[in-house]
């Protein structure tokens, strides 16, 4: 498979969706601030009420595609209580957070449509 | 503060060794810290937590680990999807420019795939099918076996077993028979089962319309009832909803009761022949009298008894307890067999799934003959790899330049699947389209033993099936060159582009590898096809004791307005059906082209063979078990001269000896040299033993004649010692229930088959009311009776032609490719002095390692494989030597020529132009 750089197509932040709800969970994780990996587990596990168990394993790999797509990429940014045991940090790119929008857009649209019909259908 | 120990971390470590090494080298040190602190968060909240994370953990990481090494897939987004699609548009086109490499690929996977999948929709719809009753899997079969015989159920083993087994929720017992129906055009004989009250039960059926039988149905003298199938109703009432409390046939005295839910039928093995009867589909079920205690025995095994396991108890579980309760039985209901004769005889229970009973005939022969189209598959798949191989080779620096441009694994492992992938759904395609003409053929050649045929065609359970061979066919193919192409840099297969070197050692290995296996497994199917090949010339030279040639025969069925014509007593029964068949033979021989007639309750190779125990005059064992038994045939006068068997000694029955009731019977050789070696048998005393042992009454006959040797069971096993008697012994049973079947023997100048037409309206003018059916001659029922040696012969010896033409064309195709690599090393040896004749042996010879390795190896796999052949052997050893060298010289011989054309073709290269050619 060729890179992303090489495909026209990769700009564009329909192409990415929709997105796995994981992988949604570690877009938003991300979008508070850089984070290292430990913390961004926590994160979609603390956002999702326990609901997404996110296991080491495929987080990393969920990770290795964001980077490679370019939604993510590493970050010099490290907090003053920096334990370096935590290693990498990671941030979203300009592309990620407009990928992350657009799935909420996405999402809230689908939201309003289903709530419309509903309405229609004389539910509740 | 780390609360992990060293062992956990080194744990962790190995278990993350499941994924790739460039993913570890990026994010292993990471992922061990995250679980490390995932270990040390769950260990704050006890062991169950502990336990717990390594549980998922190892799961998470091994499997992820695996998907990882995978080549990244995304379905659903835009970019991998056209790429995908664009390998495999780029697949077609290549495919397209080398015609021949791919359609050779697509007919040789779709010949393999075709025969696989034909033969294994009769598999799946003989073997595989389920059976139309609930918890079929329950369901047994129980019966009695003594030496080899299959006998059904004593009325007094049903009764013990019935009510003292734990293991069998219910048995019950039935009879199958036949009745004559009134037909459209000619009278019909009608499949019947008399039921014991428990049948339907067991079988767990219950009428869709009407009622089952009430137990006062079962009672002697209660007015005759019926149950009918859905399909009786449907061809035979009319579908008809008010069916119900008419008559089965017209004019009959037996009412309807109910019907059967549509989709029922009731299976048995097929050929069922009981008494000369032998029975269609049964599509009547009537009420069973069971005896009752008073009248039971363990003696009578007319029964045939089906019943239902109690949950959690297995076939095996309750074989162990009947072979208790069949002792007890013996001494509860005396008369029969004793509990001592039993013990002796080696007398035992059987209970056998269902299912088994089914298809015990046929099972092994159809799994052997699946055995062996797997094998062509096996070829097929080889031969397609192999030219893979070759292609890859030629795809070599094509894909080196494709990595050296920074293509992934995954992008180069769908370079090569694509093409694969492309190929084995084209030939999958054809497959299945063979496939369904290949059964169409299969089906009308199928030995008619083979049950439920009509189940039997391509059907979704069969498409899956040979999509399924299709895909594993297509990544063993595709991947196979990616191994080796994993293993060689980009440098070196650039470098080697060009300079027309030999190919590196190991791919040659790997392609060698693959058709010294194509050359055994043909091997091992030349072995068995000759093998079978061998046992069917064996057969057809087999002598049955008679001759066949121009004997046409049908099967009478006498109603009980015949049986009973002469008087209501069993006596007058069987004396009125040899004199009914008397007048049919007379009424035969007035047909012209006719020369003798004759008749008799069952012809030689026609289905079971009836036993009895016998005494002589010289020999009268006070139990029965010690008596000797005897094979025993019921005939007509004439007999012999009428089927062409030769009378040695004495003379046959004749006419007048069926005036009364003679106490005459004949012998064959087999029984005269047993218990009257060299003496002369006529005028000798043979007696049948009855239920009683005592030998009083009437049981004595006297030998009038000896006849040579019939084989009357198989043409595979000599001739057993045989007594004949004159059809007017023949039991006709409870007459008002038994309706008799008789067969009408005739002996025509020439054309049998074009006589049968006129013998049988012969029978009709005489009696319009006798149902006749199974015209046939005695020829084809002695080939009919090898039909699953000719099926199997046929099958695998077309596999073999299949397998040895697919190996051929393999080894020309290598050793072809061989040479074109070489054909620069070969003009250097040459212009060095070395002449054609020794390029050509060093071509041969590498040819012949691989014909000779073969042909080896396929012949120790047959020496241990071979075995499953035996049952079906006759007259040949599975490890016959003369046969086994034969084979491999054969197969050498055709691996030599087909590596000849490429071997002359390398001897006539001219070295200048290889040279110059580079």
């Amino acid at each position: 498979m060729t890179s992303n750089a090489s495909d026209p197509a990769a700009g564009r932040p329909e192409v990415h969706l929709p997105l796995k709800p994981v992988v949604f969970h570690i877009l938003l994780a991300l979008a508070e601030g850089a984070l290292h990996g430990y913390g961004v587990i926590q994160a979609v596990r603390d956002h999702s009420e326990g609901r997404i168990h996110l296991e080491t394993g495929p987080f990393y790999r969920h990770l290795k595609r964001l980077l490679e797509d370019e939604l993510v990429q590493d970050s010099d940014a490290r907090p003053a209580d920096d334990d370096p045991r935590r290693g990498r940090y990671y941030a979203l790119t300009p592309l990620g957070r407009r990928v992350l929008a657009a799935e909420q857009s996405r999402l809230a649209r689908l939201l309003a449509l289903s709530r419309e019909l509903m309405v229609g259908m004389g539910g509740g | 503060m780390r609360g992990s120990g060293n062992a956990s971390r080194s744990a962790l470590k190995i278990l993350l060794r499941s994924f790739p090494t460039g993913f570890r080298s990026e994010f292993g040190d990471e992922m061990l810290e995250v679980l490390i602190r995932d270990l040390d968060s769950a260990r704050t909240r006890g062991p169950g937590q502990v336990a717990w994370f390594w549980v998922r953990t190892t799961w998470n990481t091994v499997v992820h680990g695996c998907l990882e090494r995978l080549p990244r897939w995304r379905p659903g987004r835009a970019m991998p999807t056209t790429e995908i699609g664009r390998e495999f548009r780029f697949a077609v086109r290549r495919l397209t420019r080398r015609p021949v490499f791919a359609a050779t690929a697509i007919v040789t996977l779709a010949l393999g795939i075709g025969a696989t999948t034909a033969l294994f929709s009769v598999v799946n719809g003989v073997l595989l099918r389920p059976l139309p009753y609930a918890d079929a899997e329950r369901l047994v079969f129980v019966g009695h076996q003594s030496t080899s015989d299959l006998l059904g159920m004593p009325s007094g083993g049903f009764l013990h077993y019935s009510e003292q087994s734990r293991t069998l929720d219910q048995l019950a017992l039935y009879i199958e028979t036949s009745a004559p129906v009134a037909g459209v055009d000619r009278p019909l004989e009608l499949g019947t089962i008399m039921a014991s009250p428990t049948l339907l039960s067991t079988l767990g059926v219950t009428p869709s319309m009407g009622r089952g039988f009430a137990p006062e149905d079962h009672e002697p003298g209660a007015n005759p009832v019926a149950l009918v199938t859905h399909r009786y109703w449907t061809t035979h009432l009319g579908a008809d909803p008010a069916a119900v409390g008419r008559p089965v046939t017209p004019g009959s005295n037996q009412m309807v009761i109910g019907v059967l839910p549509a989709g029922f039928s009731f299976e048995r093995p097929e050929p069922l022949v009981i008494f000369g009867n032998r029975f269609d589909v049964p599509d009547v079920f009537v009420p069973l009298t069971v005896p009752n205690a008073a009248n039971s025995r363990f003696g009578n095994f007319m029964y045939q008894s089906l019943g239902r396991l109690a949950p959690g108890a297995t076939a095996e579980d309750a074989e162990r307890e009947l072979a208790e309760l069949m002792v007890q039985a013996a001494e509860v209901y005396p008369g029969g067999l004793t509990a001592a004769a039993l013990r002796e005889s080696d007398f035992r229970p059987v209970v056998m799934p269902v299912e088994d009973y089914l298809v015990r005939e046929v099972s092994s022969v159809l799994w052997i003959l699946l055995g062996a189209v797997f094998l062509v598959l096996a070829i097929a798949v080889a031969n397609v790899t192999n030219l893979f191989l070759v292609r890859a080779d030629a795809r070599q620096s094509e894909l080196a330049v494709r990595r050296a441009l920074g293509a992934s694994r995954g992008s180069v492992t769908w370079a090569f699947l694509s093409e694969s992938v492309v190929v084995s759904l084209l030939g999958g395609a054809l497959g299945v389209v063979l496939a369904a003409v290949a059964t169409r053929v299969l089906l009308s050649t199928a030995p008619s033993s083979i049950p439920h045929l009509d189940g039997v065609g391509v059907n979704a359970t069969v498409l899956v099936f040979a999509m399924g061979l299709a895909g594993v066919s297509a990544v063993g193919a595709g991947l196979a060159p990616l191994f080796q192409h994993r293993q060689r840099s980009v440098r070196t297969a650039l470098g080697d582009e060009g300079r027309g070197g030999t190919a590196t050692r190991q791919r040659h290995h790997g392609r060698r590898t693959l058709l010294v296996g194509q050359v055994a497994l043909a091997a091992m199917l030349l072995i068995g096809s000759t093998l079978l090949v061998r046992t069917f010339q064996n057969l057809k030279s087999v002598d049955p004791g008679f001759d066949a040639a121009e004997t046409a025969t049908m099967r009478l069925s006498l109603s009980r307005s015949i049986l009973t014509a002469a008087g209501r007593t069993e006596a007058a029964a069987d004396m009125a059906r040899s004199r009914f068949m008397l007048d049919v033979v007379n009424q035969l021989e007035q047909v012209p082209g006719v020369e003798i007639a004759s008749f008799s309750a069952d012809l030689p190779l026609d289905g079971d063979v009836w036993h009895d125990h016998v005494a002589t005059g010289e020999n009268v064992p006070t139990r029965i078990e010690d008596a000797p038994r005897a094979a025993r045939v019921f005939i007509g006068p004439d007999y012999f001269a009428a089927i062409g068997a030769r009378v040695v000694e004495g003379r046959e029955l004749a006419r007048s000896d069926f005036a009364e009731q003679p106490r005459a019977l004949l012998v064959n050789q087999t029984f005269a040299e047993r218990h009257w070696p060299g003496q002369s048998a006529v005028g000798r005393r043979v007696a049948q033993y009855g239920p009683s042992t005592d030998m009083t009454g009437d049981v004595w006959y006297t030998v009038i004649g000896v006849v040579e040797d019939i084989r009357e069971a198989s043409l595979m096993e000599p001739a057993e010692p045989t007594i004949y008697l004159p059809t007017v012994f023949l039991p006709a049973g409870n007459f008002t229930m038994w309706i008799s079947n008789m067969v009408a023997v005739a002996r025509v100048r020439d054309d049998a088959v074009a006589m049968l037409p006129r013998l049988r309206e012969a029978v009709q003018q005489y009696r319009p009311d006798v149902p006749v059916n199974r015209e046939t001659t005695l020829a084809h029922l002695v080939s009919d009776s090898f039909r699953e040696v000719r099926f199997a012969t046929s099958l695998i010896t077309i596999a073999a032609v299949v397998a040895l033409m697919l190996g051929a064309i393999g080894i020309y195709g290598a050793v072809s490719y061989v040479v074109g690599q070489r054909t620069r090393e070969f003009g250097v040896r040459m212009a060095l002095g070395a002449t054609a004749a020794e390029v050509r042996r060093l071509v041969l010879r590498q040819g012949g390692m691989v014909g000779a390795a073969g042909a080896i190896l396929g012949v120790v796999a047959t020496l241990f494989a071979g075995r499953i052949l035996e049952s079906m052997l006759f007259g040949v050893d599975s490890v016959e030597p003369s046969l086994y060298l034969g084979v491999a010289v054969g197969v050498m011989a055709v691996v030599l020529l087909s590596a000849l054309i490429p071997a002359h073709r390398a001897g006539r290269i001219d070295p200048l132009q290889a040279l110059r050619a580079e």
